[in-house]
Parts: C-alpha cells; sequence; structure tokens
C-alpha cells in the first residue's frame, strides 16, 4: 500500500505530463525582423539573427517511437521498475534530446528514486526547453518545491513554489 | 698368512651368515620390494589424485577466462529517423548479416531501391530483449519514411538492432574466446569433428587403441608422421592441462588424464569442453579459441548461423590453424575444408548432394578479423579507462561481462579517415613533410554526454599514444567562451552589447614578467561590442574583459564548466594558457551545448555480467553549472563565430541555413590549432598540431576547422538552437549606437537579453519610425 501510494503522484504526473499541453514547447523564436523597404539586401553584416529552424523529427508532438517508449517507461514506473523506466526515457532522449516532457518525466522518476539533486536539475533543465508550456513549467518548479523541502531547504521551496504559482 | 683361517672362518661364517643372509635378503628383499611398491602405488595413487584434482578443478570450477566484449550502441530504426542508405548497408555488414534476395531466417536482408527488408537477430540488451523480428522499411531523402513488421504488416514504432561487437578485454595471456555450450555445436560441426578427428569419440574410454595402431601403420609406412592418434579427449587433455613438449612422459600425463577426464564426466561435457579450448587461429597477439569465437572470428557470424562448409572449414583448422588460415592460404584451407566434407560423406553423415553443394560453395570467411580491439583502440582505451575505476582487472579478462558503450562506429570510421586524409591534404598544401601532422578528435552527443567517436592519431588502426585523451595541450581561444560567460553571468555588467576596450595592455605576472598580449592580426579595434569581441576572437578585448572580472571568477566558471586541473591565476590563462586534452576541451564544450548543465561525458551506457544480469547502469545525470540565460547568450554568440567571426570558413562546409555554433582555437607560434562546435545532435572537438610540440604553422581555422567542417557535411548535422529560457527576451538592437532600436533602424538586430539587462535607451533612429512611414506614404 506505501508502495502503491509512493507511485500514485508519480503516475499521475507522468499521465498528465504524457498527455501533455498541445504542441509549441519548442517554438518561441523571436519574430523575424523585417528589412523596411528601400533598404539594400542586407549582406552577413545587417542579416538578423535569427535561431534556426528546427528539424521536423524533433519538433511538435513526438513521434511514434518517443511515444511508445514513454508508454513502456509508464507501464515500468507502474511496475515498480523504476531503473527501467528510467532507461527507456533516456532511450527516448536519445531520440528527442530536446523534448521537455520526456526530461520532466526523467525528474520523476529520480524523485521517486529520492535522488533529489539530480531530479531538481532534471526538472530544471526541463523547464528551459519548455518555452511556452505553462503546465508543464509549473509540473517541474512543484517538483523541485519538493525535492527541496525533502533536503530540508524550505525557503528554496517556498520560492519555487511561488514561481509555480505565477503559472497557475 | 694369518688372513687365511680368518677367511676361511669367514667362509664358513659366510657360508653361514650367507644362508641366513640370503633369506634376509629375500624378506629384506621383498620388504624392499614391497615398501618399492607400496611407495610407488602411494606416488602413483598421488600422482593420480593430483591429476584428478587438477582436472576436477580445471573443469568444474571456472575452466576459461572468457574476456570481457565490448558492444557500440545499437542502431534504433523508426519513423522519421535520418539515416542513409549507406549507414544501413554498413550497419548490415557491421552485424554480419547477409544480403539475399529474399530473407528468410535470421540475420538475412533484401534492398530494392529504398526498401529494405531485414530479419533481425534476437539480442538482450541490460533494459530487456529485443527478440527477432522481419522488417520492412523505407528510406527517402536520407529519412526513414515507413517501417512496418514485415509478416503482420503493421506499422513499428521502433526497432533496435543488435549492437555490433567492436572489442574485447582479453587477458595478459592472450586467449579469447566466445563460450558456447554443448547444445549450441551446430551438427554438422561435431559429425565433422568426430569424422576427421576422433570417429569414435562415443565408443572409447578416453585412449583409442586401434586409432592409435592405425595411426602407427600409416606413419611406419610414410616413414614420418601423417596422422594422429590422439582422441578428442587426448587432445583436450593436452591443450588443457600439459605444456606442448613432445615426451613420452607427456603422452603418458595425457592419457592418464583422458582415462580420468571420461571417468567423471560425460561424452557431452567434454566435447563442450574440447570445442571451447581448441586453438583456432591467431590475430596478432590475440589468440582465438574456441568454435564460438572462431565463428566470429573468420566469418563475422554466431556459430548457429554457419553453413555445412563453413563448419568444415573450421573442423578443418584443427588440424593446424596457421597451416590451413582461410585468409593467408585459401588454397590450402579449401582443401583441407573438403578433405572434412569428404570424410563426412564417407561416414554417412552428409547426402553425397549436400556434399557437393559444400565443396562447391567459397571459403566465404570476411577480410579481416572481426570485434578484435584493432578497431578502434583509441575508443576501447576510453572504455577501458572507465571500467578501471569500476571493476578489477582480472574480471574484465575473465568473467565474461558484456560491456555496452556509446559508440557509433558509423561516426567513429567518417571521423578517423576524415582526419587523415585532411592532414594529409594539409601537408601537400603546405609542403610539409609528410607524417608531420597528427590530429585527434572527439566526438559526443550534446545533451547526454554520450562520447560516440575517438580518434586517437591519425594512424587510427594503431593503438597507440591516445592523444585524444592524452595530448595534453594549450587551448588557446576555446578558453574566451568561459571568459566571455563569466561576463554575461553578471547581467546588471555586461550583455552581449556591452562595448569592450580593444586596446593595447600591459601586465605584469606573478613572476614579475611583463605580459604585453597582442591582437592575431596584430592591430586592435577600439570599442566593440562584446558579441564581436567573441566572434572575432579579439584577444586584447578578451583580456580587458577578464581583467574587469577578475582571474578567479574566469577559473570558478571554468572549474564548473568541467574542468579538473589546477589553473594558476596568470592572466596569460585568458588567452589560453591552459593545457587540457581533446576529451576535456569536449566536456567544457558539452557544458555550453548542454544549455548550461554539466554532464559527465560517458563512453559506457552499461555491464551485464555473463548471464545478462545487469552490475552497473551508467545513467544520465546532469547538473546545473552554469546559469542557463547566461549560457543561452554565450551560445547565440558562438553561433556568430561560425556565421560572421574566425569559424566563417565552415560555410564551405556546411549546407546553407544550417547554423552551428563553434569556436577556433589557436596558440603561440601556430603550435596547436583547434575547433571545438556543436549542431544539435553533435558535439565535437578536433585538435591538429605536432608530436614534437613544434610549430605547425595552422591556425584553428586553417587546420582543425575544414577536418570538423568535412565531418559534419559527411555525417549531416542539424543546426543548434534552443529555445530561450524564461529569463530571456529577444530586443532590437541598433549596431551603430548598441541601443533599443525598431523597425526604423538600419541593419537593426535582434539580441537576448536577460530581462532587465537590456538597454533602457532608444537610439537616434528608432524615433524616426514615424518618418519613415510618413516617407513610405509621402
Amino acid at each position: 500500500m506505501t508502495r502503491f501510494a509512493l507511485f500514485l503522484p508519480l503516475l499521475t504526473a507522468l499521465l498528465l505530463s504524457a498527455c501533455g499541453s498541445p504542441g509549441g514547447y519548442r517554438g518561441g523564436a523571436p519574430a523575424p525582423v523585417e528589412q523596411p523597404a528601400g533598404q539594400p539586401p542586407g549582406g552577413a553584416e545587417t542579416r538578423p539573427y535569427q535561431p534556426p529552424a528546427l528539424p521536423e523529427t524533433t519538433r511538435g508532438e513526438p513521434n511514434r517511437a518517443v511515444q511508445s517508449l514513454m508508454r513502456r517507461a509508464r507501464d515500468l514506473v507502474a511496475a515498480g521498475d523504476l531503473s527501467g523506466a528510467a532507461a527507456n526515457l533516456e532511450r527516448a532522449l536519445r531520440i528527442a534530446p530536446y523534448d521537455a516532457r520526456l526530461w520532466n518525466q526523467l525528474a520523476h522518476v529520480r524523485e521517486s528514486q529520492h535522488q533529489y539533486g539530480l531530479a531538481a536539475d532534471l526538472a530544471e533543465k526541463s523547464n528551459t526547453l519548455a518555452s511556452t508550456d505553462a503546465s508543464l513549467k509549473r509540473d517541474n518548479w512543484l517538483l523541485i518545491a519538493r525535492v527541496r523541502r525533502a533536503v530540508g531547504d524550505d525557503a528554496g521551496a517556498r520560492a519555487a513554489e511561488s514561481q509555480a504559482e505565477r503559472l497557475r | 698368512m694369518s688372513s687365511k683361517p680368518k677367511r676361511s672362518r669367514s667362509k664358513r661364517k659366510k657360508k653361514k651368515t650367507g644362508r641366513r643372509k640370503a633369506a634376509a635378503t629375500h624378506r629384506n628383499g621383498w620388504k624392499w620390494l614391497s615398501a618399492l611398491i607400496l611407495l610407488t602405488l602411494l606416488v602413483v595413487g598421488g600422482y593420480l589424485l593430483y591429476l584428478s584434482h587438477t582436472v576436477r578443478v580445471q573443469f568444474e570450477g571456472k575452466r576459461w577466462a572468457v574476456p570481457a566484449r565490448i558492444y557500440a550502441q545499437p542502431l534504433e530504426l523508426y519513423e522519421g529517423k535520418a539515416i542513409g542508405l549507406e549507414q544501413l548497408r554498413a550497419a548490415m555488414a557491421d552485424l554480419g548479416y547477409r544480403k539475399v534476395g529474399k530473407p528468410y531466417q535470421a540475420a538475412q536482408w533484401s534492398e530494392r531501391g529504398g526498401r529494405l527488408r531485414i530479419y533481425t537477430r534476437a539480442f538482450v540488451f541490460w533494459d530487456g530483449e529485443e527478440p527477432a523480428r522481419r522488417i520492412d522499411l523505407r528510406i527517402r531523402g536520407g529519412v526513414i519514411e515507413q517501417l512496418r513488421d514485415d509478416r503482420s504488416r503493421q506499422p513499428l514504432d521502433l526497432v533496435r538492432l543488435e549492437p555490433p561487437l567492436v572489442g574485447s578485454i582479453y587477458p595478459a595471456h592472450h586467449e579469447d574466446r566466445v563460450l558456447v555450450r554443448r547444445d549450441q555445436l551446430p551438427e554438422a560441426l561435431v559429425q565433422g569433428l568426430l569424422a576427421v578427428e576422433d570417429r569414435h569419440f562415443y565408443q572409447h574410454h578416453g585412449v583409442d587403441p586401434k586409432a592409435i595402431a592405425r595411426a602407427l601403420w600409416a606413419n611406419l609406412r610414410a616413414g614420418r608422421t601423417v596422422q594422429g592418434g590422439s582422441t578428442l579427449t587426448q587432445q583436450l587433455a593436452k591443450n588443457f592441462f600439459l605444456t606442448p613438449e613432445r615426451s613420452l612422459w607427456r603422452k603418458l600425463n595425457e592419457a592418464l588424464i583422458s582415462l580420468i577426464l571420461e571417468a567423471r564426466y560425460s561424452k557431452d561435457e567434454i566435447l563442450e569442453a574440447y570445442a571451447n579450448e581448441i586453438y583456432l587461429g591467431q590475430d596478432g597477439p590475440r589468440a582465438i579459441h574456441g568454435f564460438g569465437l572462431a565463428a566470429h572470428f573468420y566469418f563475422n557470424r554466431p556459430l548457429s548461423e554457419l553453413s555445412l562448409a563453413e563448419n568444415a572449414l573450421l573442423v578443418g583448422l584443427v588440424k593446424g590453424a596457421s597451416y590451413y588460415d582461410p585468409r593467408r592460404h585459401p588454397e590450402r584451407a579449401k582443401q583441407r575444408r573438403d578433405l572434412v566434407i569428404g570424410q563426412m560423406l564417407a561416414q554417412g553423415a552428409i547426402t553425397p548432394a549436400q556434399a557437393q553443394k559444400a565443396t562447391a560453395a567459397p571459403l566465404g570467411v570476411t577480410q579481416r578479423g572481426k570485434h578484435n580491439n584493432a578497431s578502434f583502440p583509441a575508443f576501447i582505451d576510453l572504455v577501458r579507462r572507465q571500467l578501471k575505476r569500476d571493476y578489477r582487472e582480472e574480471d574484465l579478462t575473465s568473467e565474461g561481462l558484456r560491456i555496452f558503450t556509446t559508440l557509433d562506429p558509423w561516426a567513429q570510421r567518417k571521423a578517423e579517415r576524415i582526419l587523415a586524409s585532411q592532414l594529409e591534404r594539409l601537408e601537400k598544401s603546405r609542403k610539409l613533410k609528410p607524417g608531420t601532422l597528427n590530429g585527434a578528435l572527439v566526438m559526443s552527443r550534446p545533451q547526454s554526454g554520450e562520447v560516440t567517436a575517438v580518434v586517437g592519431g591519425r594512424a587510427a588502426a594503431f593503438a597507440g599514444f591516445n592523444r585524444a585523451l592524452d595530448a595534453v595541450r594549450p587551448i588557446g581561444s576555446l578558453v574566451k567562451p568561459a571568459v566571455y560567460l563569466t561576463a554575461l553571468g553578471q547581467p546588471s555588467r555586461y550583455t552581449l552589447v556591452t562595448p569592450l576596450r580593444d586596446e593595447p595592455i600591459t601586465l605584469t605576472g606573478e613572476d614579475g614578467q611583463v605580459w604585453k598580449p597582442e591582437n592575431y592580426d596584430r592591430t586592435t579595434h577600439g570599442e566593440v561590442p562584446l558579441h564581436t569581441a567573441l566572434a572575432q576572437s579579439y584577444n586584447l578585448a578578451t583580456v580587458h574583459l577578464g581583467m574587469d572580472l577578475g582571474l578567479d571568477a574566469v577559473i570558478d566558471t571554468l572549474q564548473r564548466l568541467g574542468v579538473d586541473r589546477p589553473m594558476k591565476p596568470y592572466p596569460s590563462l585568458l588567452l589560453g594558457a591552459l593545457s587540457l586534452s581533446p576529451l576535456e576541451v569536449t566536456q567544457v564544450f558539452q557544458t555550453y551545448a548542454g544549455g548550461g548543465f554539466h554532464t559527465p561525458l560517458r563512453a559506457i551506457s552499461a555491464v551485464l555480467d555473463a548471464e545478462n544480469r545487469p552490475l552497473q547502469r551508467y545513467a544520465l545525470e546532469i547538473e546545473r553549472a552554469a546559469d542557463p540565460a547566461a549560457v543561452f547568450l554565450l551560445n547565440r554568440n558562438l553561433v556568430e563565430v561560425v556565421r560572421e567571426g574566425t569559424g566563417r570558413g565552415l560555410a564551405r562546409y556546411l549546407p546553407s541555413g544550417v547554423e552551428v555554433a563553434g569556436k577556433t582555437g589557436t596558440t603561440n607560434d601556430l603550435r596547436d590549432s583547434w575547433f571545438a562546435g556543436f549542431g544539435e545532435d553533435r558535439l565535437a572537438v578536433v585538435w591538429v598540431g605536432r608530436d614534437d610540440n613544434q610549430p605547425a604553422g595552422l591556425t584553428g581555422s586553417a587546420g582543425a576547422l575544414p577536418v570538423w567542417g568535412r565531418l559534419m557535411r559527411e555525417l549531416g548535422v542539424a543546426s543548434f538552437s534552443s529555445n530561450p529560457p524564461d529569463e530571456v527576451e529577444y530586443v532590437l538592437i541598433d549596431p551603430e549606437t548598441g541601443l533599443r532600436a525598431d523597425e526604423g533602424c538600419p541593419g537593426a538586430q535582434a539580441f537576448p537579453f536577460i530581462r532587465g539587462s537590456e538597454p533602457a535607451d532608444r537610439a537616434p533612429c528608432s524615433r524616426g519610425v514615424t518618418g519613415f512611414l510618413q516617407r513610405l506614404f509621402d
């Protein structure tokens, strides 16, 4: 029962994050700057910097391979095999290393394994990739708050909670 | 003559005593004899007991040192994966899959147009078993377009091919083997062995007198040794327990051990031991033992997949692995193989049709021994060093561990070839004596820290000085990003557009020596924006910046990025008076590419024991090492280095539109030429220089950059991009003034700023926006 109680929040989190928010988590590039009319076509010196386009395979919804690994990880978490779940998530990250949801799920698994420092860093990493996905970011901040509290950093936990609150 | 009576007396006496003595001697003799017999029995018995004990210990204890096997990273196939046909073909060859018209059994594949049908082998990974599958995949434009199960026609999410074996860690006596069980020995192999080596194996008790007599007769007739009468058991005894000297004593021992073996163990146990012990070839210092390894060594396939002809070839090698070496003496090997087939036919083990087909088959051996350490010595070296932290040497060489690494053989081979050819090209174009230059290269995955390739020198196939790990050289301007990151981590003081002074500076080091750094072009550039100073690698601006930040702050940054060496706070550190190996540089750039998260470089993902139980997982670990927002700014600047700075030469190699981040490095008198850079999916660090540390005459952009460029062109690299963290916003900046701009400013560029650090003032041009619009409508 205690085991189950431990997995319940994790499972919920994984399910939640797997359902995910619709796309856009890799967007966020600034709008291209238009050259004013009458301006000579710019050479390298005047070309405005623009983050380059992303390849199709890592953009938007994860591909089937990543989805199936996420499902497998979820099943393994439910079965109590956290190491196995982590291995599958790492495998998925090899395919989609910029997928913020995968980093988030891995953070949850590490939290369940009481690897608090690693869990917090993984959640923070997820946040740097999450772009406009507010619910994912909120989940990351709540996770960070929990692990900070678990190691006795109450002030840090409150700071993380207020970050999460702002994303509500 | 007083001696006479004495003599007669003594004669009489002697006669008397003689009789007594004779009786006594007789008794004594018997005593002695029985004592001698007893002693002999004791000695022989003791010796037999000793032999029996040795046999038991050897046989039932750990019989063989089984070297650890090293696997490369498996190839993952899924729809949307970028992979070329050429790479897939290479992967099939690495795994020993045979190309056929229509695959009908494991390890076969076919290709038509962009459509591949592959019948994969099953494989046990550290995270579960991958079943054998029939897959049907279509590739178009270098991407897997469709992946299906060839039988059910259902789409497949993900298929993982088995990982190619790339090495083994064999012990000092150089014996290498792949263990096989009796039930894994192909029937054809067993039949061949019995037909040629020991026809009465299942009847005799270890020694076959009939075979000895036959061999003796044959040898007498021939006047030399043409036939051996040794049973398989005797051969095993010889190989297993004894030295190779030829003496009667050894022969006797051999026979004794054979009898003991037969008394104690079943025929199948003996056959299994024989199949794993027998010497079947030589690969440099590595001795090939057993049929399991021989199958891989000669055919690059597991024993279970060999044909009758291939099994017969292996049986033929028993008589003399060197003399019948199919690579060096194919004619002899074929004759021997056909003789084995003939014997099998004569014994009724195969049909005439089978024999005919087998003798008609080519030898089928691969070009060279596979999965030896000669393949990728520099990478295997890294693996061994990482393993030595966690395992004892004897465990690695004897416990049959399975080591799963992060090696990408496709990238590794390309990297080896490109480094070597580029060095040759450089020597030619610069009229240098061939062999003057050398180099090293490390490649990794930016987000996971997995090392995918290591090249230790231009002669990559030869183990030797591993420059990638051990050439510790000054890194020159590769240190600069750490200086600029230190600055960008203080957003209240520095942004990408903060003006820096690129002016002469004179410093006095701790040793009292005066240091007057100069720019590479020996000019000064006055006031330059921070981003330009890094993009153009200006020395003076960097020294000014570093001195303002404080050397300790820069050292602190370097340590957090992963530099482990002691660093002295001398100003020259700011221009790269810091010596690191290419691997260490990779670690530093890993943290940039990882968005400020330090990920220890890994060459191993997991270690399993011989029974496939996981011993250790080397999991992905990350640790925040720098402010992700500051690293985001830095990376944008490193993209600028390649777009318009010292790395712009890469444009020649990369397709337009692909933007990567990078930095060149050059040291005093052009001794070391570096390039470190990353795209979204690949990170690589290249060093070019001379082993004798003489000037190589190459800047970073002339020596190392072309290697990097050609490598990425051939492998393909995705643009580096990352989403701006929350704390970052883009603001239009007027290049003239470094102030806020808007659409009205010509050449305005969007720069990322950590929120609150963007300039407050607007450039004069931005207020002209209304005037500009009016002019448009006038």
